[in-house]
C-alpha cells in the first residue's frame, strides 16, 4: 500500500483518490471471477459483498458498490465483523488488519466460496485471493490462484493478464520473493 | 557560504539573473504525471482495468494522495526505475532533466533555477525541499540540498514528487517557485540486503549497504549507509594563470566526501524516521580573497533530522495526521586566507524541533483539509574566528519561534469541475506575518483531456543570514522582510491517441521585496541585505510525451521565457531564454537490458559581468543490465557523452565569471540482491 511519504506515513494514509480508485479495482475484480453454481438461487438473486473491518478503501468501496450490478445481480454491501459467518456473501473485502483475524476471515471465506480481496503486497500470499497494492505509484494487484480454487473460484484469464504477481505452487517454483 | 564574508567588496548587482522560467512546464514526461483517465469518483465507473491501470497517485500536491492530474499545481513525478535507467547521481541530475529546471554549480554547491530565476550567490531557498513530507531546508540559509549534499542515497529513493507552482498556501515559506518531495523506499521494496558499489570518473568510490523488511504485524523496517570518495579533478582556471598562482592549475582541491544514514520503521499508523549527512567538498575555486590552490579550503555540511508521526483514519471519513521532529544542522567552512595564519573558519549551527498536524474530512462536494504547524528554531548561530591565533570576527547566536495554519477547500462543482481555494496564514517573530492564498479551477471534460488555471501567492520569510549576520563585511538587518510572488498560471495536457500526450502551459510570474545585498556607503561601505528587486517573468512551455508500450518510453520538452527587472526591464544573468529536454528509454531485447539517454539544451546566459555564457547541449547515456546471474544490477552511465564544454555562472564571490563544469565522465555501478 502506498505510504504518501514512504517510510513516514503508513497504510492509514490513504485519500480518497486512491481508495476510490483502489474500489474500481474491486468492483472490476467481481466482474472477471466466476462462482460454483450453488452460490445463487436465482438469476435476481443479489451479488452480496461483504466489508471486514476499517480504512479508507473500505469506505470508498462500500460507496462505490452502493447502487451496481454484477452482470444482472444488484450489489448489496454489509458491514461485518471478522467472526460473522459468511453464508450468502459472494466477494469480502477484509481491511482488518490484526493476522488472526484476517486468517479466520480467510478460512472462513475458503470454506464459503467467497472472494477475498485486501490491500498489502502480502495479502495474496496469505491467504488472500487478491491483493491491491500501489507499485510505482500506480494501482496493482497480486493473485493467488490457489487460493481462488480452493473457495472453488475461476479467475478469468483476462484478470489473470493484468495481474502482477500471481502466487500458486507453480509459479512459487521460479519466482523471486 | 560563509564566502560571502570575503566577496565584501564586490557588491551584488541588482540585475542578478532572475529567471523566472515563467514557463510553467504543463509537460509531463513519459513517466511524469498526468496519466489521461478521469478520476473523479463518477468517471472511474467509467473505466476498464486497462484503463484504471494507467493512473498515477501523488501526495504532497495537497497534502494527500491523489491522481497527478488532480493536483492543482503542474506536477512531474520521477520513479526509482527511472533514476536506475538514467544513472542519476544526485537530485540535482534529476532536476536538470525537467521543463521549468537548470543546475548552476560552483564546485562547491549545486543550485536550483526555477523558471528563469536563478541569481548567481543566492543558495536554493526558494524551492521547499521535503523528505517524506519533512522539512529538510535548514533554518539558517533555508537552503535545499539538491547535490551530494542531499540527506538521502537516491538509491533509497522510491519517487521524487515536483510540485511547481507557489505552494505556500499548504506549506508556508520556501514553497517559492516548487516543492519537492522525495519519497524514501519502505523496507518491503527491498525484502531483504542490498549492497552497492561503484567506481566512476576523477578517482570516485562509493558503496552501500541497505537492510530493508516487512514483517507481519504491519511492521516495515529499512536501514542504510551510504559512503562516498572522490578525488576530483585537477582544474584550469585562466583567471589565476600566473607564476605566482600555479599557473591556474587547482590541483587535488576538487575533493568530495560524505556518508549517509537512513532509518526508517513503520507500524500501523506510526511511523519513525531518522537521517544523517555529512559531506567535504573541496573548493578549488578560490572565491575571492582565498590562497588560489590551497587544498584545506573546504566546507562540511551536515544535517540530521529525526521524526516520529502518526496517521489515523476514523469511521466518519476524517483522516488525521500528526507529527513531531527535531533537526541538527552544520555548516563548517576553513578558508586559506593568509598563509601565515592557519585557515579561518566560519560556522554555522542550526538547531530547531516541531510539531505539525493536519485533518481531512469530505462533506458533501467539499473535500477540507486543515492544519497547522510550529516550529521553535533553538539555534541559528554564525561565527567567523581565526583559531591560531584566536580571534573572532564575528558570533552571532539567535532564537525566534514560527507558526503557521492553513485551510484548504477542493470542491467538486460538478463533474468535470474542480475548484481549490486554499490559505494559510504564518507567525514569525522575525518580521511578523504573512498570508498566503491560492486557487484553482480544474477543469476535466472527458477521459483525455485536463485545462488547469492556478493563481496563488508565496512567501520567503529573510533566513538568519540575512536578518543577523553581522562582521567588518556584511551588516545585518533585523528589519528585513519577506520576499514575495505572485503567479497565474494556465496549463492543458491531452492525450491523442497512439500512447502520445501533449501539453502546453503559459505563465507569468512578479516577485516583489527580493532580497539582495547592496552597499551601504554611510557605514564603512558594509554590505546589507534589503527588500529591494521587483522581477517580473512570463513564458510558455510545450511538451510531448510518449509511450510506444514495450517498455519504449520517451519525451520532449521546450520551454520559452523571458524574466526582466521589473524596473529598468533588462533581462537577468543566468536566465536561459530556451531550454530543449529529452529523454528515451528502451529495452534492448537481451537479457532484459535497456538504455536510458537523456539530453538537455540550455541557451545562452548572461554572466554578472554582462559577458554571454554560451549555449549548450549536454547527453548522458546508461546501460542497465538488471539481474545479471540473477543477482546483481549493473549499469553503465557515460555522462556528457560528447565531451561538450560548458560552464555555469560565478557569483559576486567568485573572480571566476564563468565555471567550467565536467567533461566526459563514467560511472558504474553493480547492485547485489540478498
Amino acid at each position: 500500500m502506498s505510504a504518501l511519504f514512504a517510510g513516514a506515513r503508513a497504510h492509514a494514509q490513504s485519500s480518497s483518490d486512491e481508495a476510490q480508485i483502489k474500489a474500481a479495482f474491486v468492483y472490476n475484480f467481481l466482474k472477471f471471477v466466476d462462482w460454483p453454481a450453488e452460490a445463487f438461487h436465482t438469476p435476481q438473486d443479489p451479488f452480496v459483498v461483504a466489508i471486514v473491518g476499517e480504512s479508507d478503501t473500505a469506505d470508498a468501496t462500500e460507496r462505490f458498490l452502493g447502487a451496481k450490478l454484477v452482470g444482472t445481480r444488484p450489489i448489496v454491501v454489509r458491514r461485518l465483523k471478522w467472526d460473522q459467518s459468511l453464508t450468502g456473501v459472494h466477494a469480502v473485502f477484509i481491511a482488518e488488519r490484526d493476522a488472526k483475524r484476517q486468517h479466520h476471515v480467510f478460512e472462513a471465506a475458503t470454506a464459503a466460496s467467497v472472494l477475498s480481496i485486501g490491500e498489502g503486497e502480502d495479502f495474496a500470499s496469505r491467504g488472500g485471493v487478491i491483493g491491491l497494492l500501489i507499485d510505482d505509484r500506480k494501482v496493482r494487484f497480486d493473485i493467488d490462484t490457489d487460493a481462488a480454487q480452493s473457495a472453488g473460484l475461476r479467475v478469468s484469464s483476462k484478470l489473470l493478464a493484468l495481474t502482477r504477481v500471481v502466487h500458486s505452487s507453480a509459479a512459487r517454483a521460479g519466482t523471486r520473493p | 557560504m560563509p564566502t560571502k564574508m570575503f566577496s565584501a567588496a564586490l557588491p551584488r548587482v541588482g540585475a542578478l539573473a532572475i529567471a523566472a522560467g515563467l514557463l510553467s512546464s504543463s509537460l509531463a514526461s513519459a513517466q511524469r504525471a498526468t496519466p489521461p483517465p478521469a478520476t473523479q469518483a463518477g468517471d472511474l465507473s467509467a473505466l476498464d482495468l486497462e484503463q484504471l491501470m494507467k493512473l498515477e497517485v501523488v501526495y504532497a500536491g495537497s497534502k494527500r494522495a491523489q491522481l497527478v492530474r488532480d493536483v492543482p499545481s503542474f506536477v512531474s513525478v520521477v520513479t526509482a526505475a527511472e533514476i536506475k535507467e538514467h544513472g542519476y547521481r544526485t537530485l540535482a541530475d534529476v532536476l536538470k532533466t525537467l521543463p521549468s529546471f537548470y543546475v548552476s554549480n560552483d564546485r562547491n554547491y549545486s543550485y536550483v533555477g526555477v523558471r528563469g530565476l536563478s541569481r548567481p550567490g543566492d543558495y536554493s531557498s526558494r524551492i521547499l525541499m521535503l523528505l517524506n513530507g519533512l522539512r529538510t531546508n535548514d533554518n539558517v540559509f533555508d537552503k535545499a540540498y539538491i547535490g551530494e549534499e542531499f540527506i538521502v542515497d537516491v538509491d533509497l529513493i522510491e519517487r521524487i514528487e515536483v510540485i511547481r507552482g507557489p505552494s505556500a498556501a499548504l506549506y508556508g515559506s520556501n514553497a517559492f517557485f516548487a516543492v519537492i518531495n522525495v519519497v524514501t523506499k519502505q523496507g518491503r521494496a527491498l525484502q531483504g540486503a542490498e549492497v552497492a558499489a561503484t567506481a566512476a570518473s576523477f578517482g570516485t568510490y562509493a558503496g552501500r549497504a541497505s537492510y530493508g523488511h516487512s514483517f507481519a504485524n504491519d511492521v516495515d523496517v529499512l536501514l542504510s549507509a551510504s559512503y562516498s570518495d572522490s578525488k576530483g579533478q585537477r582544474l584550469y582556471y585562466p583567471e589565476f594563470d600566473k607564476p605566482a598562482t600555479n599557473n591556474g592549475i587547482a590541483d587535488q582541491a576538487d575533493y568530495e566526501s560524505f556518508h549517509k544514514l537512513l532509518a526508517t520503521a513503520t507500524k500501523g499508523g506510526f511511523s519513525f524516521q531518522a537521517s544523517n549527512v555529512s559531506r567535504e567538498k573541496g573548493v578549488p575555486t578560490a572565491s575571492y580573497g582565498l590562497i588560489f590552490n590551497d587544498t584545506r579550503t573546504h566546507s562540511v555540511d551536515a544535517l540530521t533530522l529525526g521524526s516520529l508521526s502518526y496517521n489515523r483514519s476514523f469511521s466518519n471519513g476524517t483522516a488525521l495526521s500528526s507529527r513531531i521532529h527535531a533537526g541538527s544542522w552544520t555548516n563548517y567552512g576553513s578558508f586559506v586566507t593568509d598563509l601565515r595564519i592557519d585557515p579561518v573558519r566560519a560556522d554555522e549551527v542550526g538547531k530547531w524541533f516541531g510539531a505539525d498536524v493536519d485533518a481531512r474530512r469530505t462533506i458533501a462536494r467539499h473535500l477540507l483539509t486543515v492544519g497547522a504547524e510550529a516550529q521553535d528554531n533553538t539555534a541559528q548561530n554564525e561565527s567567523v574566528y581565526e583559531p591560531n591565533p584566536y580571534a573572532v570576527y564575528t558570533d552571532v547566536r539567535n532564537k525566534s519561534v514560527r507558526w503557521g495554519m492553513f485551510a484548504q477547500d477542493e470542491i467538486k462543482l460538478f463533474t468535470p469541475l474542480t475548484f481549490y481555494a486554499g490559505l494559510r496564514y504564518d507567525h514569525y517573530e522575525t518580521f511578523g506575518s504573512a498570508m498566503s492564498p491560492r486557487v484553482g479551477l480544474i477543469y476535466t471534460p472527458g477521459t483525455a483531456t485536463t485545462v488547469k488555471l492556478l493563481a496563488g501567492r508565496a512567501f520567503r520569510a529573510p533566513n538568519a543570514y540575512e536578518l543577523y549576520y553581522d562582521n567588518p563585511v556584511l551588516k545585518a538587518n533585523p528589519l528585513l522582510q519577506p520576499e514575495r510572488i505572485e503567479t497565474l498560471e494556465l496549463v492543458a495536457q491531452r492525450l491523442i491517441g497512439g500512447g502520445v500526450q501533449v501539453s502546453a502551459s503559459a505563465f507569468r510570474n512578479h516577485l516583489s521585496s527580493l532580497l539582495s545585498q547592496r552597499v551601504d556607503f554611510s557605514d564603512n561601505n558594509r554590505l546589507e541585505f534589503v527588500n529591494a528587486d521587483r522581477i517580473d517573468s512570463r513564458g510558455i512551455e510545450v511538451g510531448l510525451e510518449v509511450n510506444r508500450g514495450h517498455g519504449v518510453t520517451g519525451n520532449l520538452t521546450y520551454t520559452l521565457q523571458r524574466t526582466e527587472d521589473h524596473a529598468t526591464s533588462a533581462e537577468l544573468s543566468n536566465s536561459p531564454r530556451q531550454m530543449v529536454k529529452t529523454e528515451l528509454r528502451a529495452p534492448l531485447g537481451i537479457a532484459g537490458m535497456t538504455i536510458g539517454t537523456d539530453a538537455q539544451y540550455l541557451s545562452s546566459r548572461r554572466t554578472l559581468s554582462g559577458k554571454i555564457d554560451p549555449s549548450y547541449v549536454v547527453t548522458n547515456a546508461t546501460l542497465l543490465a538488471p539481474r545479471v546471474f540473477g543477482k546483481f544490477d549493473v549499469s553503465a552511465t557515460l555522462y556528457n557523452l560528447f565531451g561538450a564544454k560548458y560552464w555555469d555562472l560565478g557569483s559576486a564571490a567568485n573572480v571566476q565569471d564563468v565555471i567550467q563544469q565536467d567533461g566526459r565522465s563514467f560511472r558504474v555501478k553493480t547492485t547485489l540482491h540478498y
